[in-house]
């Protein structure tokens, strides 16, 4: 072809396209005789306005099929409907050919008719215009096929005939079904009349209910006895009662077996109120139209019904009554969802043991919150058998919480007692992980060991799985308790958290233990735990301490004591870091000051040569820190260490260096930690003459500490002293004089503020007061008055005749500058040395007022 | 400090140095880093023995990168290349046409093409087996030649060869103008002749079909593959598209003249632009013929002005009956008539149109009139009215005067009395 003829044939068809109204963008997809043919048929036709009111869909479709060019536009012309109903009914048509397939009446009646859809009207079209549907069919039809485009996997065109037929039903296109058709199978069943005749009728009934595959699967096996039964039953049923039964029928998915029961059981309605019918019967009075009309009509029959039955109140009261109404006359009406559920959980697994206790103590189930242990579905499907549940159990579950999903994942046994889940609902995972790995059979030596790990708080933050066996193991042979009494009693001051450490490497350890003695050596044996694996006994352990422990270097450099001292003091060296001297004094000077050092360095020195009593009670130190002068005989009782036992509470005086230093660790951490606490700086202040602490231990077990100090006071106030007082330097041993004292004044043994662990406030209380009659006799020895802090007015100190009130405390002058007083506002510095402190504390009565103690 | 005419010593020797030997190459090799300051330093001359020795002394990707480089710059015979090619191979033990199969490197692109235009490989027969390979196994040949793709492409790129014309019709002769794959032709079609899509569309500007290379039958084949493209894919710019092909005379080796002139005139005769086609009428008319298409086109449009401006007219005339209608025998018709002349920015042609518009009613209002009383208010506008009117030239002194003399002034008495 010569170009010529090719580029004017081309013009040609852009003209041709242009009056015709189709699109230039039509040549990229079509050939060029197809458009040419398209646009010359248009322009014959006169069409063009016709064919700009087409989408481009419609028109891609008139390519293919010009035929319909000549419908198209008598449709346009004589106004059977919108363009754009004809352009989406073209699009869907695609590659059919409805001027060859149907006539043009046919199409008329499809667009002409408002009731089809527009997208819908070349199915409507292709299928259903020949059937000549009624207007409510036509309204089911549009419902069915809206229905069917939820279905996803398969279309209208994929149905049989038959099939597409029960699109029509009013239950296909019905929320009852809306799940159940995306199955194709379902499809084939519902060419089974009955069973499709079952379904419209309960499509009906069951406002808002989807049909489940279960339950839809027993309707089809069990279709003419269901049928039956439900014909039955209804029967006995009042309007407003049935269309909640039908859905908590269906709901509980035991359909034949329900209906059976429910035949009998069920009461037949008063003849006044009975409207008894059978279910076909009640779908006939219903209005067909829509769903809403079922519920309208129940609603009216409400207000005149017979509510004799309440059995579909809910799921829980249906299933009771179904089940023998074991929860017979208690109101299930306000029940909280997880109550709720628990209760269907006992009802449906029969579980009448604690059906009768919940329905006798129903107030304390009623009262179980939502995050309670027993509301927790994992706890009554598997943990807990709740038929072994007493009234008390009931109750106590009030305060349990259910058990965290990060403890669930240790819980290995099913079922557990109840007293182990109560246990479990409240420890840590630690614990939780722990009890799993304890080998005794019976529950009660299980719960036994870790009532006792748990309560002490034993374990350590972090363990590893195999260090969680080993302790699992070695518990498994006897409880921590008795590995204190019988492998560890003979060391003293040990922990429960020390004894648990020890457990974990007690492989490595158990050959040094009958040497050990105090806690202080157990730290130091985990702590150098490799250096000592080949060593044979502790004692050699002992020998070596110089070379074991590392710290000990680290802590000289910083006291800088001189090789020639430690060596004439060997012995005393060794007994200071078998006692942990270096650990505690190398954490304590950490990030202290540099004066700091120096009194470090003086204690250590004093203690390494055995002379550190010497130095805290140095010549006339104590008349110089509390201004006053004493007798010697009265210094002496004050120096010396007393004890006492009353019941299980054994209390001592303790004024060593190491144990001193370790009072804000002994007891969990307290401000004056030696390691962090934010006021370590006044820990020093404890070697004052003046100050001792008084320890407690409650059944062996550590307790109770608090800070005596001997002191005077006033009832009114006194003028301020001041003094500068040092630690002594046995190096260079001098001092210098005394001072007088004051007459006004009265020497006075102060108990400072009681710090705690472990044990009950009763406990405390029983400490508390034997800690005071302690001191009272000692008081007594000093002459001097026993004045309490004020912390402790809950204990009831009024049963020892003291009383609350105003007096001058004198702060005493200190050795290490800042001291810390917790009854006279925290930490005190040199500059409130020699003054009196104010406050309330607790005096003896006879002490106040001294006629009172001759009444 | 300058050096003969340059800043650095560094610079002096760019310009100056040349590097005779392997051991100055390696010295200078390892300090530079400036490569484009000294490209010609390190140019290996495989076909001078002295630089062979280079291929042991400096490590291989400096080596392959350099001998690129060489290959790309110097222009070397056939048998020059040959023999590099040769030299190269013994020295490395490998093929040198093995890096267009196994590598990307924009230097190859040239060096492939010379080696094609050398005769040294033949990128139409490659295409043809690569176009088979993919016809039978896609995915495999897509990895096996995904680096020579490139190669090809490359030097199809801008259509400047023979076989590059014959390698974009086999293309498109089996996947059509539109297939990205195995090559995305439309593009390199495109761009090759200039046609450019920016971002208001495609534009001819640069448009040129002619391949000196190419006969006859090639330039239309090529061109028809075109105008197929831009009928379907951009059918609104197919007639800039022929314009610009007509209006280069350079065409008419393949494109007759007779027949484009056919295409003009058709085009002539369908085009709603008549404008656009003056280029083409230069070139396909005699200057009569194009001088009375001017004439025709004029007289078309003053006929066009004309017919616009009676509109117009008839526009304001009808606008200007129904105001004077609405102001009749209200008592303020010459304010309302003032205002109509003084109100609205209109061009000099309607602001002439109105103006007489008003001198004709208010002539014929007063013709037959012996006299007309006034109130005060409306002479003072009539009297504004008249003289605007005789400053525009549009009354005359003697129908001014007609009009004035005509004016009564009421008196308010009189009128109480009535």
């Amino acid at each position: 072809m010569r170009l010529y003829d090719k580029i004017a044939g081309h013009l040609a068809l852009l003209q041709e396209m242009k009056k015709a109204g189709v699109s230039d963008a039509l040549l990229k997809d079509y050939k060029e005789e197809e458009l040419l043919g398209l646009s010359q048929s248009v322009n014959q036709m006169d069409a063009k306005e016709e064919i700009l009111s087409m989408e481009t869909e419609a028109v891609e479709y008139l390519i293919h099929d010009q035929e319909f060019l000549s419908y198209l536009v008598r449709l346009l012309r004589e106004d059977i409907c919108d363009p754009v109903r004809i352009s989406i009914l073209l699009a869907d048509a695609g590659g059919d050919a409805l001027s060859k397939n149907y006539s043009y009446e046919e199409i008329v009646s499809v667009l002409a008719d408002e009731q089809v859809k527009s997208y819908r009207a070349y199915i409507y079209l292709k299928y259903f215009a020949a059937q000549l549907l009624h207007e409510a069919e036509k309204e089911y039809l549009m419902d069915g096929l809206a229905a069917l485009d939820q279905c996803g996997s398969f279309s209208v065109d994929d149905l049989t005939d038959t099939e597409r037929k029960h699109l029509i039903e009013p239950a296909v296109s019905s929320i009852f079904l809306q799940e159940r058709i995306k199955d194709r199978r379902f499809w084939r069943k519902l060419e089974n009349p009955s069973y499709c005749a079952l379904l419209n009728d309960l499509s009906f009934l069951c406002e808002g209910v989807s049909l489940g595959a279960d339950q839809a699967e027993e309707l089809w096996q069990h279709t003419a006895e269901i049928q039956e039964g439900l014909d039955a039953v209804l029967r006995k049923l009042p309007g407003y009662e049935m269309g909640k039964f039908l859905a908590l029928w269906l709901d509980n998915k035991a359909l034949v077996y329900d209906l059976n029961r429910l035949k009998y059981i069920l009461p037949e309605l008063p003849h006044e109120t009975a409207k008894g019918a059978t279910m076909q019967e009640k779908v006939s009075e219903l209005p067909h139209e829509t769903m809403q009309g079922a519920s309208e009509m129940q609603s009216d029959l409400d207000e005149h019904s017979d509510r004799r039955v309440k059995f579909t109140e809910n799921q829980l009261t249906y299933l009771n009554f179904l089940y023998g109404d074991l929860l017979n006359g208690v109101d299930l009406s306000y029940l909280s969802e997880r109550q709720m559920k628990l209760l269907v959980y006992a009802v449906t697994h029969k579980k009448k043991h604690f059906l009768t206790i919940v329905k006798e103590h129903f107030e304390d189930f009623t009262v179980l919150q939502r995050f309670a242990l027993l509301l927790d579905t994992d706890t009554y499907e598997h943990y807990l058998n709740v038929n072994t549940l007493n009234p008390q159990n009931l109750k106590d579950s009030r305060h349990l919480p259910k058990i965290s999903d990060e403890c669930k994942c240790y819980l290995n046994k099913e079922p557990y007692t109840f007293d182990e889940l109560k246990l479990l609902a409240k420890a840590d995972s630690r614990y939780v992980r722990l009890y799993h790995m304890l080998a005794y059979p019976k529950v009660d030596d299980r719960l036994r060991v870790i009532r006792e790990v748990a309560g002490r708080k034993c374990l350590p933050q972090k363990m590893e799985e195999e260090q969680y066996a080993k302790l699992g193991r070695m518990l498994s042979k006897k409880p921590i308790s008795k590995w204190l009494s019988e492998d560890m009693g003979h060391i003293r001051r040990i922990s429960y958290q020390q004894a648990v450490l020890l457990l974990l490497v007690w492989d490595q350890v158990q050959r040094l233990i009958p040497d050990v003695r105090t806690g202080i050596q157990v730290d130091f044996l985990l702590k150098n735990l490799k250096k000592i694996e080949n060593i044979p006994d502790f004692q050699t352990v002992a020998d070596q301490i110089l070379e074991i422990d590392s710290t000990w270097k680290k802590l000289n450099d910083l006291l800088k004591i001189g090789e020639d001292f430690l060596r004439e003091n060997q012995e005393g060296l060794k007994n200071f870091l078998y006692e942990g001297g270096s650990e505690i004094f190398y954490a304590f000077l950490s990030d202290v000051e540099e004066a700091d050092k120096e009194k470090a360095r003086r204690l250590c020195a004093a203690e390494i040569a055995g002379r550190f009593l010497d130095v805290k009670y140095y010549k006339n130190d104590l008349e110089r820190e509390i201004t006053l002068e004493l007798p010697e005989e009265i210094q002496q009782f004050w120096r010396k260490n007393t004890e006492a036992k009353k019941g299980k509470v054994r209390l001592w005086e303790e004024d060593r260096l190491l144990p001193v230093m370790q009072i804000g660790e002994s007891l969990g951490k307290t401000c004056i930690s030696y390691r962090n606490g934010l006021y370590k700086a006044c820990l020093l202040s404890c070697f004052d003459a003046n100050k001792k602490v008084l320890y407690g231990s409650y059944n062996g077990q550590f307790a109770f500490r608090a800070i005596i100090r001997l002191t005077k006071g006033a009832f009114s106030k006194m003028p301020v002293e001041k003094q500068r007082l040092q630690f002594a330097d046995i190096l260079e041993e001098e001092m210098t004089e005394c001072r007088e004292g004051n007459q006004q004044e009265y020497l006075t043994l102060f108990l400072e503020r009681p710090y705690f662990k472990g044990i009950s406030e009763e406990k405390e209380k029983e400490v508390v007061l034997a800690a005071v009659e302690m001191l009272l006799r000692k008081a007594k020895q000093l002459h001097a008055e026993l004045v309490v802090s004020n912390s402790y007015k809950r204990f009831g100190l009024e049963e020892k005749k003291f009383i609350r009130a105003k007096y001058y405390m004198y702060i005493s002058a200190s050795k290490n500058g800042k001291q810390y007083l917790d009854s006279l506002g925290g930490m005190a510095e040199v500059s409130s040395e020699g003054s009196y402190g104010e406050g309330y504390f607790f005096l003896r009565e006879s002490f106040l007022n001294p006629k009172t103690d001759k009444q | 400090m300058c050096l003969d005419g340059t800043n650095r010593i560094r610079d002096y020797l760019y310009r100056s140095l040349k590097v005779e030997n392997v051991k100055t190459y390696q010295i200078l090799l390892l300090d530079d880093k400036w490569d484009s300051m000294h490209s010609n330093w390190f140019l290996i001359d495989l076909t001078d023995s002295k630089w062979q020795e280079l291929y042991s002394l400096i490590e291989r990707d400096s080596f392959d990168k350099w001998v690129f480089e060489t290959l790309k710059v110097k222009p070397y015979t056939k048998n020059q290349m040959e023999r590099y090619l040769q030299v190269y191979q013994g020295l490395t033990n490998e093929d040198f046409y093995q890096h267009f199969w196994k590598r990307e490197d924009s230097n190859l692109k040239v060096i492939f093409r010379k080696l094609a235009d050398l005769g040294l490989v033949h990128p139409l027969g490659l295409l043809k087996s690569y176009l088979e390979e993919y016809q039978s196994n896609a995915d495999e040949a897509g990895k096996k030649w995904i680096m020579m793709i490139q190669y090809l492409e490359a030097y199809m790129d801008g259509l400047e060869t023979m076989e590059a014309v014959e390698m974009a019709f086999q293309i498109e002769k089996l996947f059509g103008i539109l297939s990205r794959e195995p090559f995305p032709i439309e593009k390199l079609l495109l761009d090759s002749i200039g046609i450019e899509n920016g971002y208001r569309g495609l534009h001819f500007g640069s448009m040129d079909l002619i391949r000196p290379f190419l006969d006859i039958k090639g330039h239309q084949q090529m061109f028809c593959i075109v105008e197929q493209y831009m009928l379907k894919m951009h059918p609104d710019k197919y007639i800039s598209f022929l314009i610009k092909a007509l209006s280069s005379e350079d065409n008419f080796f393949w494109f007759p003249k007779e027949e484009a002139r056919k295409v003009f005139l058709k085009l002539a005769e369908i085009s709603k632009n008549q404008s656009e086609l003056d280029g083409l009428r230069r070139i396909y008319l005699t200057e009569e013929d194009f001088e009375a298409v001017k004439a025709e086109r004029r007289e078309r449009e003053q006929r066009h002005l004309l017919v616009k401006q009676r509109k117009k007219t008839r526009d304001i005339r009808k606008d200007f009956s129904l105001y004077v209608a609405k102001a009749r025998k209200t008592g303020c018709q010459f304010e309302t008539l003032w205002n109509y002349v003084q109100n609205g920015m209109h061009d000099w042609k309607s602001q002439k149109e109105r103006n007489y518009i008003i001198k004709r009613y208010l002539c014929s209002l007063f013709r037959n009139k012996t006299q007309i009383i006034l109130e005060k208010k409306e002479i003072e506008n009539l009297c504004k009215l008249v003289q605007f009117l005789f400053s525009e030239e549009e009354l005359t002194f003697f129908e001014m005067r007609e009009i004035l003399g005509r004016i009564e002034l009421k008196e308010e008495k009189l009128d109480e009395a009535v």
